[in-house]
Parts: C-alpha cells; structure tokens; sequence
C-alpha cells in the first residue's frame, strides 16, 4: 500500500516539473517589470533633477532584465542582420539602445501616476505571448501589448506596439530603407550621429 | 525500500532536467553561452554543438513553428504600402511638420496654458460626438449592427445627459458604451478594397487614396459643415483641431524623435495603424452578431477575407 | 432587477397622473421639485435630467385668469454627501390663459438649492428654494389688433418635503410649499372673456402656498425616474429622468 502510494506521488510530482507552467506566467513577469519601473520612476526619494541621472541608471538594468535585446534588435533588422559582422552586430544592439532611451527616457521619467491594468496574455506560438495592457491617462485610454519571448526561462519582452503600431515593425522599415541604399557601416554612422546629437 | 529510492532518483532527475524554472536567469546574454531554451530536455538540447553559440552570431531566421491561428498575427506585421509619390510627400512631410512646430503647436500650447483640462476634454467629448453621423454610418456599411445601436445609444445619452455632448458617461464603466472606432475609409477596407498608395497631404497628413474618401466624407457628414457664416464654421474647426492637438501635445515629437528616419516612422506607423484597425473591424464582421464591444484579435475565419 | 420596483409602483404612478388631469388649474414654479434629497453619489457628483411638466395656474389681479403650461427643460444639478444640491434648469415652455391666448415655446431659466437632513434609514426631512425666469416675453394677437402680452414672468418657491425610503431604493416624498408668482399682462383692447379692460395688469398668483407629492424611482445604471404631482389650487404634474455620475 505504501509503495503504492508512493509511486503515484512520485508520478505527480513528474507531472507537476515536466508540465511547463504557462498560466499567467509571461503577462506576470511583464507586469512584474513594469511596477518595477514605476516603482522606480515614482520613488519619493528619487526627485529632482539630480536623482535623473540615477533613475535612468536603474531603468537601464531594468530594460537589460526586461527586454531580450538581441532578439529585439535582431528583429528591427531582420534579413539584414544576417548582412552584419559580429562586431558591428554588437555596437547595433548598444546604439539602439540607447536611440531608444533617448527617445523614451523623458517620457518614461515624466510619467504621474497614470493607471496601468494588464488584463490579457494571448499566445503567438510554442515560446511567443503577447501580453495586452492599457494606459488610462485622463483624457485617453492608450493600448499597450509587449510581445515576450521565453529566454532561458525568462519571458523578456522582444517587441512593444503601441496602439497598434509595432515598434520593430516600424523600425524594421526604416532601416530596411536604409540599407536598401546603403551598407551596414553607413546605418551604424547614421545611429552613432543620432545619438550623439541629443 | 530499493523501489523508492529508485522513484525518489527519478524523480530528482527529472526535477532537476526538465523544469526551465530552475535554469539559470542569465542576465548578460551578450557574454554567456547560455542558448535559447525550448521546453524539450535541456540535456538534448546541449548536445548539440551550434546551439551553444553567441546569440550575437546567430543568423536571423524567420520566426518558425507558429501555431495557425497566430500566423496573421506576425504575417501581418510585415504590412507595406506603394510610395510612388515619395519625393512629393517628403516636402509636404516637410511642410506639415514646419506647419506643426511654427503654428499649431505654440497655439495649442498657449490654449493649454488658458485653458483647464477637464474644459479640454469637455470640448474634445463635444465634438466627437458630433462625429456620430459618420461613425453611425460606418457601422451600418459595415453591417456592424450592434456597434450601430451602440453609437446611437451613446449619441441620445451623452446628448441629453451629458450637457448636449460635453460629458461622455457613456464611456464610463456603468454604462460601457464604448465610441466606435472606425470611418468611411475603414468601411471601404472592410469591403475589400486595398489600401492604394501613400499620400501625404498638406495640413491633413499621411493617407491613403482610399483614407482620403474618410476626409472627404466626414465633410459631408459633420454637422459643422452647415453652419452658415463661412467665419463660424472655420472658427469652430479651429478650436477642435487646437483643442485636439492641446491634448496630445508630445505624441509627435515622441516619435520623431524616436525615429531614425521620420518620414518612414510615420509612414509605417499609419500603415500599421490603419492595418490593424481594418483587421479588427473585419474580424467583426465576421464573428457572430453579437455585442463586441472591444476589438478581437484576428479569428481563423478573417484570414480568409484577406488583405 | 429594478423593473419589478416600476411596476410596482406603476399603479402609484398612473394613479397620480389621472389625479393631475383631471383637476382645475393652479400652483406654479418650473418643473417638479424633485425629492428631498440629492440623487448625486455620496463624495460630491453631477447629475444631469431632463424633464416634462404640464401644470395650471390661477392668476389674478382684478379678475381670475387661469394659466396653462407645457415645459419641458434639461436640468444640470450638483450635490454631494446626500446632504445638498444646486441645480440650474433651462427649458422651453408654452403658455395658454384660457381659450383666448396661445403662444408657442419660450425660454427660461430656473435655478435652485435644497438642503437635506437624514433622520434615520428610512426618513429623512428637507427643505428647497427654487426660482424661475422667463427669458422673453408670450405674445399673442387675439383678433385684428386686439393684443395681450404676457411679459416679465417669474416665479420663487420654496418648501419643506418628507421623504420616506422604500424598497429598492424608491423615494416617497411630501410636504407643504409656498410660493411667489408675478408677470405683467398688456391687453390692447377689453377682453370681456377674460374680464379685462385694456390696459396693462400686475398678476399675482391667487394662490399663496400649496403642497407636492412624489415618487423617485431607481432605473437601471445609474437612471433614475422622478414622478411628481403638486396642487394648490389645482394638479399640476410631470415626469423627468436623471442621470447621476
């Protein structure tokens, strides 16, 4: 009776360890983040001008936890990573980087407390969900889906859309412009000039 | 005694093997060799020699293995539009963007500084529904008989209950009736008919030959066009383009800024934007009749409508 | 849910109606008086309504005129903690005095305040004051030259109600009110119907004080029915439908 019993809880708990556990895991794991940013951009302690600089500092970490660079950048390129070197790879996925904070940095810091609800996860494939959010702001409501992928257990997000407009897709044209014209290095110059110029 | 030890091993081995809980979160992908895991056993999975390369050396493929009903959901991201007309609309681009930055703007900001937000969104509320004709008739085109009743409803509550549009507790939880969202270009997507090429016009912005029939129509169908002395009805459009801009003061300049190349990010943006809002109204039309009242991921069925 | 409460107090409703048709002519003021007590929320709302009233009135100054009225009127009201409430109404209304003048919609505006004390659960006691304007004047031409004007009409009421809380949320009011009415009447030429040489007439109304009963009926999400009746010398009555935020 006992090894009987023993047996079938030890086939339970298989089940439980083999069975990948998706429910509510990826829309969990962004949400996750995202109060952390707000955790972050909200911080009493943290006001004024000199605490930006290290607001920004945390969020960088944060964004290296939260968002699978690589792949987000891989995908901005799509084809035409295949045409980069390794290294020139490497300084692609830091330029973007940092194209992204200085575009978003500001808006992110300024956010006051708007309502953020994460009410949907919808699966795109085996690794792929798409975890559907809204910010309600006074005289809006602003649709927000993080696109995650799982990386090494984790779910890091690959792509934001915004109201519909997906921000790889809409960086993927961009560049695919570019580059239908120009080579790689020209992209790279063209990036380190945007950056710098801010 | 042995037959549990045996079960507890197992048990230990498949513990640790198979739960990706347990893998370690590496952070910095660039060095690591850590490569992208899949639910299968990981032990499989590090057998095999080029897996365990730089991600950074890896090829981009494109994405494999997705299930049938999100194949229009990725599918669709690669959405394009024709632009014979670039170098055209590069300079209205150019001059709509001037126009924004030396005349718009500073007036909405001036506005803003004058003027309470709630009275902002109270004029805002005002003139969307005056947008009702049109969107009634949208959804009527669209057979989309339930957003109908809804825009209907909305119009008699908000009008009569609402200070004659300047509340909108329609849109409030109690009610939930939600502004549809759609216009006579979506109507002509839904039909079937493609989106044509990219225009950029002067003071209007990015469209589409067949968005354009949207600007024209809403004309005829927006109650201010019939206002009579010509000073009236330009004055009150002004105060809803300079009220409407008061509000999303910064959404512009968030993605040019943003953007590498401007011309294309708006572009694209439009595109994807119209895109998915024709989708989201197709999948309406093709879902039962029943009260949808906020937009449903693709269905099965709606890939067969096509574009 | 809440439809079983209508028809329940359906009968309530009807019967009120027929009391108010059916009865000579008298009491003024611009609308029903509502129930005692606020229908905004609790931490401070808006409410919104529109409303319909037919109500008779006696005027008089050297003869009795009875006048006739159908308003209908959109009303904007704030109130918080079930305690207070301001409101402000426009409306149209037309004006009949007997078989003799008829002229069509005029504007006016009403403004108003109550205030509300709650006993307990289920009785409560409040107090209102509500004036009225007329924004321009009724005029009619009777026959060849022969005009009456009606010019300058106001009113100023103001009451105490009892309000007991039924099921469901319904509100049962009454009480006692009084009331000021004044216009200017200009005739062209004597108009023995009405018992008027030519010449122009301060009317006051006959009536001094009256009384008011109602029904305030929860609807769904957030709708509210408001049915009243008000007699001083005679049935006035209306409906109106309220909104709260």
């Amino acid at each position: 009776m006992k090894k009987h019993f023993i047996r079938l809880f030890a086939i339970f708990v298989i089940l439980i360890f083999s069975v990948p556990v998706y429910a509510g895991a990826p829309l969990d794991s962004v949400k996750k983040c995202v109060n952390e940013v707000i955790g972050i951009v909200g911080n009493p302690k943290l006001k004024g001008e000199a605490a930006k600089e290290i607001k920004k500092e945390k969020l960088r970490v944060l964004y290296k936890e939260m968002f699978d660079e690589i792949e987000f950048s891989k995908r901005t390129l799509a084809r035409n990573w295949n045409k980069f070197t390794p290294d020139q790879r490497k300084e692609f996925v830091n330029l973007f980087e940092q194209v992204l904070e200085k575009a978003y940095g500001d808006k992110v810091l300024s956010y006051t407390n708007e309502k953020v609800e994460f009410y949907k996860e919808s699966k795109l494939s085996e690794d792929q969900f798409e975890v559907q959010s809204k910010i309600i702001t006074s005289s809006k409501e602003v649709p927000v889906f993080y696109r995650v992928i799982n990386s090494n257990g984790k779910w890091k997000v690959y792509d934001v859309v915004v109201e519909n407009v997906s921000l790889v897709q809409n960086y993927r044209t961009q560049f695919n412009d570019i580059l239908a014209k120009d080579n790689p290095a020209k992209l790279l110059e063209i990036l380190r000039k945007k950056v710098s110029t801010h | 005694m042995k037959n549990i030890l045996a079960s507890v091993i197992g048990v230990m081995f498949f513990v640790i093997a198979a739960c990706p809980c347990n893998a370690d979160p590496s952070n910095d992908a660039l060095s690591s060799s850590q490569p992208p895991t899949t639910f299968k056993l990981v032990l499989s999975a590090k057998e095999n020699p080029e897996k365990t390369t730089n991600p950074l050396d890896e090829d981009y493929h494109e994405d494999e293995n997705l299930d049938e009903y999100a194949n229009n959901e990725i599918k669709e991201e690669r959405v394009d539009i024709a632009d014979p007309l670039e170098s055209v609309n590069r300079v209205t681009h150019q001059f709509n963007d001037k126009l924004y930055f030396w005349a718009v703007k500073p007036v909405a900001q001036g506005y803003k500084e004058v003027v309470p937000e709630s009275a902002r969104i109270s004029v805002k509320n005002f003139f969307s529904n005056l947008g009702f004709p049109a969107r009634f008739l949208s959804c009527l085109l669209q057979a989309d008989l339930s957003g109908a009743a809804t825009e209907a409803r909305r119009f008699t509550i908000n009008t009569v209950w609402g200070i004659g549009g300047l509340l909108d507790p329609s849109s409030g939880k109690e009610l939930n009736l939600q502004e549809q969202n759609t216009d006579l270009g979506q109507t002509l997507g839904v039909w079937g008919i493609g989106q044509g090429f990219y225009i950029v016009w002067p003071v209007f912005g990015p469209s589409t030959p067949r968005d354009t029939v949207s600007i024209a129509g809403n004309y005829f169908l927006d109650p201010v066009a019939y206002l009579n002395p010509w000073s009236a009805r330009m004055g009150v459009n002004v105060l809803d383009k300079v009220n409407a801009a008061s509000l999303r003061i910064g959404d512009y300049e968030a993605l040019k800024d943003a953007a590498v190349d401007p011309y294309v990010a708006f572009r694209d943006a439009y595109v994807q934007y119209r895109y998915k809002r024709v989708k989201a109204r197709q999948a309406k039309w093709s879902s039962s009749p029943g009260p949808a009242e906020t937009s449903v991921p693709a269905n099965p069925e709606s890939s067969k409508r096509g574009q | 849910m809440k439809r079983h409460c209508l028809i329940k107090y359906l009968a309530i409703i009807v019967l009120t109606f027929l009391f108010c048709f059916t009865s000579p002519p008298a009491a003024t003021a611009v609308g029903l008086f509502g129930a005692p007590q606020t229908v905004s929320r609790d931490d401070g709302g808006l409410n919104t309504a529109i409303g319909y009233r037919y109500y008779e009135d006696v005027y008089n100054d050297a003869a009795d005129i009875r006048f006739r009225q159908n308003e209908v009127y959109s009303q904007v009201a704030y109130g918080a903690k079930n305690t207070w409430e301001a409101y402000a109404r426009i409306g149209v209304a037309d004006l009949k005095i007997e078989d003799v003048f008829k002229d069509n919609e005029t504007f006016f505006a009403t403004l108003g305040a109550k205030g509300f004390y709650t006993l307990n659960d289920q009785f409560g006691i409040g107090a209102f004051v509500q004036g009225t304007y007329y924004l321009s004047d009724f005029n009619d031409t009777v026959s060849r030259n022969k005009k009456i004007a009606i010019d300058h009409l106001w009113d100023v009421n103001c009451g105490i109600g009892f309000q007991m809380t039924l099921a469901c949320g319904t509100r049962l009011y009454a009480g006692p009110y009084v009331y000021y009415s004044e216009a200017e009447m200009s005739l062209s030429s004597r108009k023995a119907t009405l018992g008027y040489k030519a010449g122009d007439f301060s009317l006051e109304n006959k009536s001094l004080a009256g009384g008011f009963a109602g029904l305030d009926i929860p609807l769904t999400k957030g709708f509210r029915l408001n049915v009243e009746g008000q007699y001083a010398d005679s049935f006035s009555a209306g409906a109106a439908i309220s909104y709260s935020y």
